[in-house]
């Protein structure tokens, strides 16, 4: 009655069976020869990078007779790994003449030929990566041009393979780039980390850039490089107009540090831009160790909590300098700022100190008073802890040091330390 | 009246099936061509990228690693070894103890030798009562939550996600041996466009069968248990094939639970892992594309990886692999009618019309269809109005469909990346003739209980008993 089309369901059925009998073989097979050819090339490569190694032990001489009959034999995708592992195999003194020795083998306007207009993909792009370890003058426009290239891996190896040349003008030339934002900053510049210590002036030129994304990475790069160079500069850009880039100068005085670096960070102190303050806090910290204290104190009553953070940590970190401005923190109104100076005490483990003291016949007089502001804190978060360390007949006696200051407080702890009572 | 009408009926059933079968199968070959191109591009990538200096860089942006454990004292320590030989520069490692309720905690202990650690703790995602933060005396950049449980996986990993420190979060299951370039290789995506690259997934295989010892994988000895090897095939075909398609246009819709890497603000923008569902990625997932589709956003990305990132533990028998399937059909259904607004609204480009509909009548609608084809094709075969043999063409053309999705899928994995040996690979093949008579339907009981079980309103993280190691 109703037409199943059955035959041509069969013969559908016919087409797709023949078709997975034909898959599965052809599977079977490809592994097979993969697996086999897998085995040769892993064993080709081994060899030739062992033949890389005993021809740099057998020293200069032989790197300069040998080289070019053993590059000869090197095919593009072998050169990748062995390039990749260059490190492990031959020792950096030679890696020069053995670049010069491939140059000269692989005629370097082949490898330019294939990078600018090979038509297949990827081979343009070994080509492109062989060219950034050729170091070549003529290899910088081709790369430069296809850094711009609208496929994203052609531009991407391109990029790599700039930062494979480690030399002043290609370090221009990523700097450039940075300004296209197509790839991040981080990228970029994590390309231009690993360049020679002279990438350093480069940078500080382009800390004069017009564009705020270029000057916030040249800064970035030069605060990991932490030389002294363009010091002056630097502290200019504290005052730029864009406050991500005035926290950059910031870290990069804080790596830098010297008196001058703390000049600059002070004008940050009390910057418009919260993590401006911030960073600056945080580089006076490291600049000024110690002195840094009475720099930051004010900021403890900042209106962010992220800069007050980084007050307490420079509080932390410098206690004993510390304590006189909780005390005066503590004598204050500011509740905020009690409590932040509380968890200072704490985390700083001075509490156990002044517990100490507290046993003593004449205990100072700053420790009753810094106990007295804790206390009045209400944040008497690690007392409990810290007394517990202490032998019972001495607990009494901080409590009962406690009691004259908080009776009921006093009463809650003792309560906490006998297990008599256990927050929710 | 019915006699006339049956017949019609049946006919037509059997037209709206074989059209489904067909256009089921024509859209996993065109995944497979784009996938068969997009792969060797992502393993040619992978082959010329520059390891060395993301290793030595300090721009490297830096990962927070999340293990959510639950009753995991069988495993919880070789994952966590695993995370600890990661070859990255810099990442921490927070694992948390989710209200375990056998020694999860005491293993961590010994592994990690552990110190309660004051530190403040501001719950900005929910994630249910924290007991205790511990660091390790033995490894300082790991840190251990134990909290209650009742927030499901979802609570536990926002509750390591309340203390990361890092731009980028890469969540893994607590029976996960991540490999130790794992973290490398996918971050390296990431950092050339942190900006815009929001999620990357990557494939994961099953570790069922592998010896393991002090977190690494020293024989690799596959399981033969068909369970799980047609495991491993249908992982091929949907996270290889399916998902690198799929991300090739940037409507991955999901990043496994199993291995996952996220920026960690965009938890923070959208309320972090909900516990109101079955299981967290797939929603979540979906959650991310709707929020950046809503707001036209063309640039954002969430990626998916071919290469193997690590391996997990799957079911080895029928019992476990029902209560896995059940739970996974049961949140599929909760996301795609959660989600239901994004199905053929232009609004949602290419993930409206090309991802979702493919849920809809595959994930969630399919298997009516299917049990409904051939129990409608072998009732009319009783009845005498359908002839044997058109039942047989049908029910070979599902069969050899099947198969041929499945052969594609081991053909496009194991051309570029030696994980599997020949004998596995041919062992593959076999099942993959197979398939169809047999997993198909346990995967198929399972969806219909997950179903059932959804329209009830059930919603449990059912773990399945893994088998011993």
């Amino acid at each position: 009655m109703f037409n199943y089309y059955e035959n041509v369901i069969w013969e559908i059925d016919g087409a797709l069976f023949a078709c997975a009998l034909a898959l599965s073989a052809f599977i079977i097979i490809y592994s097979a020869l993969k697996d086999i050819l897998w085995r040769k090339r892993n064993q080709r490569l081994a060899e030739l990078k062992k033949s890389f190694q005993h021809l740099a032990e057998a020293g200069k001489n032989s790197i300069k007779d040998g080289c070019i009959s053993l590059t000869g034999r090197v095919r593009p995708e072998e050169f990748l790994s062995i390039t990749h592992d260059i490190n492990s195999i031959i020792p950096r003194k030679f890696e020069s003449q053995l670049r010069q020795c491939f140059i000269s083998y692989n005629k370097l306007s082949d490898i330019e030929r294939l990078a600018e207009k090979s038509g297949n993909k990827w081979k343009r792009i070994q080509a492109i990566i062989m060219l950034g370890y050729t170091k070549s003058e003529s290899a910088l426009n081709i790369l430069k041009a296809s850094l711009l290239n609208k496929d994203e891996d052609i531009s991407y190896f391109s990029l790599l393979a700039l930062g494979e040349m480690k030399d002043e003008s290609s370090a221009r030339a990523l700097f450039d780039f940075l300004q296209k934002k197509i790839y991040s900053g981080y990228k970029i510049i994590s390309l231009l980390e690993s360049f020679p210590a002279s990438v350093a002036e480069v940078a500080i030129e382009y800390t004069k850039s017009d564009d705020p994304f270029v000057r916030f990475w040249a800064l970035r790069l030069l605060s990991k490089l932490k030389l002294r160079g363009g010091l002056n500069t630097i502290i200019e850009l504290t005052k730029d107009s864009v406050p991500n880039v005035r926290a950059a100068a910031c870290d990069c005085l804080a790596e830098i540090g010297g008196q001058e670096a703390a000049a600059g960070l002070r004008q940050c102190l009390y910057d418009n831009f919260w993590f401006v303050r911030m960073h600056a806090v945080r580089g006076m910290g490291k600049v000024l160790g110690k002195g840094s204290v009475r720099e930051v104190s004010a900021l403890i009553q900042d209106g962010n909590w992220l800069v007050r953070d980084a007050v307490k940590k420079v509080f932390e970190d410098n206690i004993e300098e510390s304590l006189v401005v909780i005390e005066k923190i503590f004598s204050g109104n500011d509740d905020n700022a009690k409590a932040d100076c509380t968890e200072v005490l704490e985390f700083s483990g001075y509490i156990d100190t002044m517990l100490k003291e507290l046993l003593a016949k004449e205990p100072h007089t700053r420790t009753l008073v810094l106990l007295k502001g804790m206390v009045g804190a209400r944040a008497h978060l690690g007392l409990e802890w810290s007394i517990k360390k202490f032998s019972s007949q001495e607990r009494a006696h901080i409590i009962s040091d406690i009691a004259q200051i908080d009776p009921l407080l006093s009463e809650h702890i003792d309560k906490k330390i006998k297990d008599i009572i256990k927050e929710p | 009246m019915i006699k006339f009408l049956l017949p019609v009926f049946i006919y037509l059933l059997f037209l709206v099936s074989f059209a489904y079968f067909f256009v089921m199968a024509f859209y996993f070959l065109l995944l497979s061509a784009i996938t068969f191109f997009e792969e060797k591009r992502r393993v040619m990538e992978l082959d010329a990228e520059d390891f060395t200096t993301l290793y030595s860089s300090s721009f490297t942006l830096p990962v927070s690693v999340i293990i959510p454990a639950h009753n995991e004292e069988e495993w919880i320590t070789d994952s966590v070894k695993a995370a600890l030989n990661l070859k990255y520069p810099e990442f921490e490692v927070i694992v948390v103890d989710d209200g375990s309720t056998d020694n999860t905690l005491k293993q961590l202990d010994s592994l990690l030798k552990l110190k309660p650690f004051d530190m403040p703790f501001a719950e900005y995602l929910r994630c249910g009562r924290i007991r205790e933060i511990f660091k390790s005396q033995a490894y300082p950049n790991v840190t251990v939550i134990s909290k209650d449980g009742g927030c499901k996986k979802a609570g536990a990993v926002n509750a390591a996600l309340n203390i990361s420190r890092f731009k980028y979060v890469c969540v893994i299951d607590a029976d996960t041996i991540v490999e130790p370039d794992a973290l490398i290789k996918v971050m390296a995506h990431a950092q050339k466009d942190p900006e815009n690259i929001i999620g990357i997934g990557a494939y994961f295989g099953l570790v069922n069968g592998l010896k393991i010892k002090d977190g690494q994988i020293t024989k690799w000895s596959f399981s033969h248990n068909p369970i799980v090897a047609s495991q491993n095939i249908e992982y091929m075909r949907s996270l290889v094939v399916m998902r690198t398609a799929w991300s090739k246009f940037n409507v991955m819709p999901i990043i496994a639970g199993g291995f996952g890497i996220w920026r960690r603000d965009i938890f923070f923008e959208l309320g972090g892992y909900s516990p109101e569902y079955s299981s967290e990625d797939l929603e979540f997932t979906f959650r991310v594309h709707d929020y950046f589709l809503e707001k036209n956003d063309k640039k954002y990305k969430v990626l998916m990886l071919p290469y193997i990132a690590s391996w997990t533990e799957g079911p080895s028998n029928i019992a476990s692999f029902i209560r896995q399937r059940n739970r996974w059909q049961r949140v599929t259904n909760e996301t795609v009618w959660h989600y239901k607004h994004m199905i053929f609204n232009l609004r949602y480009r290419t993930f409206g019309f090309f991802v979702l509909p493919y849920f809809l009548f595959y994930e969630v609608s399919g298997v009516f269809i299917e049990v409904a084809s051939i129990a409608f094709l072998v009732w009319g075969i009783t009845v005498q109005v359908v002839d044997i043999r058109v039942f047989l063409a049908f029910f070979s053309f599902m069969v050899l469909t099947n198969t041929i999705s499945s052969l594609l899928a081991i053909f496009i994995f194991t051309r570029d990346q030696k994980v599997f040996s020949m004998k596995n690979i041919i062992y593959f093949i076999v099942l993959s003739f197979l398939e169809f008579f047999w997993y198909k339907w346990i995967a198929t009981i399972a969806k219909i209980l997950g179903t059932l079980g959804w329209s009830k309103g059930i919603k449990t993280y059912d773990q399945y008993v893994r088998a011993a190691r």
